[in-house]
C-alpha cells in the first residue's frame, strides 16, 4: 500500500511523517460542486484516512463541464452529488473511508455532521453556510479553509481559530440578498474551480501534517488573465466570532434566511 | 501628467477587470466600498495590505471579491 504513495512520500515536505499523518486525519468537505469534486479527489488520492462530504444537491447535465467526479450516468440515474461522489471515490481508493451525507448543512446540524473532523473545507455554494461552518468551527476549535470561486477567478484562505483572522474578519457578514448562484449571472470556466480546489487541496495537506507556517493570507488567482494575488488579512478587533460571540448558530439569526 | 490609479475588480464579467482613475475617483470608490454593509476590503497592491485612504504612492489598488460560488 505504501508504494501507492511512493511519490508523494518522496516529496520532501511530506515524507512518511507526513504520509502517516494524512493517514490518521479527518476532514469533512461541505459541498461537492466545483471545488468540492477537485478537494474530494485530491484528498482521497493522497490518502487522507477518512473523508466526509455534505451535499444537498443533484447531478445535472451544466455541472459535468467543471465538476470532475462525475459522469453522464449519474446524471442519468439521478444520483445525488454525495452518493455518486462517494461511489467514485471507492473505486479510487479503497484504503480510504469515504461517506458521502446527503443534507442541507445548516446551524441545527452541522455541529453533529462536522463531529471528529480534525478540518474543514468549505466547498459550499453561499455565504450564509459559510458563516455557520466559520462559527461552528471557531467554536470547536477546528481549522477550516474557505474557498470560493466564479467566472475564471476564485480565492481561497486558511483560517486557523485562535491564530489567523476569520471569515468575519474579512467580512462582517452575508452580502445584502446572499448570492446564492453567481455562476447564473457570470458563468464559470473549469479549471477555475480546479486551480481554487487545488489551493486549497494543498492548505489541507500541509495543515493535517501540522506544517509550520502555513498560509495566512488570502489568495485570488484568476485562470484567464493569468494573474495571482495574496492579500494580508488583518484580525476585525471587533469580530464577534472572534470574540466567542457565535451568532451564526443562534436561533435567532442576523439575517432572516438562515435556517 | 495627471495622476493615474489602477483599480483591480472582479465580478461584473467573470474575471479581473481593471480601469484607471484619478485620486478623486479612488478616493469615492474607497468610501462607497467602506460603507458597503459587506464590508469589501480594498487593498495597496504595491505591499499587499489593505488601506482606507489613497496615498500619494498608491499606483495600484483592488477591490475583494465577494465570492458566493463553490464551483
Amino acid at each position: 500500500m505504501i508504494d501507492r504513495y511512493s511519490r508523494q512520500i518522496s516529496f520532501i515536505e511530506i515524507g512518511e511523517q507526513g504520509q502517516k499523518r494524512l493517514g490518521s486525519s479527518s476532514v469533512a468537505i461541505i459541498g461537492c460542486g466545483g471545488l468540492g469534486s477537485i478537494i474530494a479527489t485530491s484528498l482521497v488520492r493522497a490518502g487522507v484516512g477518512k473523508v466526509k462530504i455534505i451535499d444537498r444537491g443533484f447531478l445535472e447535465y451544466h455541472n459535468l463541464h467543471r465538476q470532475i467526479l462525475y459522469d453522464e450516468d449519474d446524471v442519468c440515474s439521478h444520483l445525488p452529488k454525495a452518493v455518486a461522489a462517494e461511489r467514485h471515490l471507492k473505486k479510487v481508493n479503497s484504503s480510504v473511508e469515504v461517506e458521502g451525507i446527503v443534507a442541507d448543512l445548516n446551524r441545527r446540524n452541522i455541529e453533529g455532521l462536522l463531529s471528529g473532523a480534525d478540518l474543514i473545507l468549505d466547498a459550499s455554494d453561499n455565504f450564509e453556510t459559510r458563516f455557520v461552518i466559520n462559527d461552528t468551527c471557531l467554536k470547536h476549535k477546528i481549522p477550516w479553509v474557505y474557498g470560493g470561486v466564479a467566472g475564471s477567478y476564485g480565492m481561497s484562505m486558511n483560517i486557523i481559530p485562535g491564530e489567523t483572522p476569520c471569515l468575519r474578519c474579512v467580512y462582517h457578514g452575508p452580502p445584502a440578498g446572499n448570492i446564492t448562484s453567481t455562476h447564473e449571472r457570470v458563468g464559470i470556466i473549469g479549471p477555475a474551480p480546479i486551480i481554487t480546489g487545488s489551493f486549497q487541496s494543498v492548505e489541507a495537506m500541509k495543515i493535517l501534517i501540522g506544517v509550520k507556517g502555513i498560509n495566512r493570507d488570502l489568495i485570488i488567482a484568476d485562470i484567464w488573465k493569468g494573474t495571482f494575488y495574496r492579500i494580508k488579512i488583518t484580525l476585525w478587533r471587533e469580530c464577534p466570532s472572534c470574540q466567542g460571540k457565535y451568532e451564526f448558530l443562534a436561533e435567532t439569526t442576523l439575517r432572516g434566511g438562515m435556517k | 501628467m495627471t495622476r493615474r490609479i489602477k483599480v483591480h475588480t472582479f465580478g461584473l464579467y467573470g474575471t479581473e477587470e481593471i480601469r484607471e482613475v484619478g485620486p478623486e475617483d479612488a478616493e469615492n470608490i474607497l468610501k462607497d466600498t467602506g460603507v458597503d454593509p459587506f464590508r469589501r476590503r480594498i487593498i495597496d497592491l504595491r505591499t499587499g495590505e489593505e488601506i482606507w485612504e489613497i496615498r500619494p504612492d498608491t499606483v495600484d489598488i483592488l477591490i475583494v471579491p465577494d465570492l458566493a460560488g463553490g464551483g
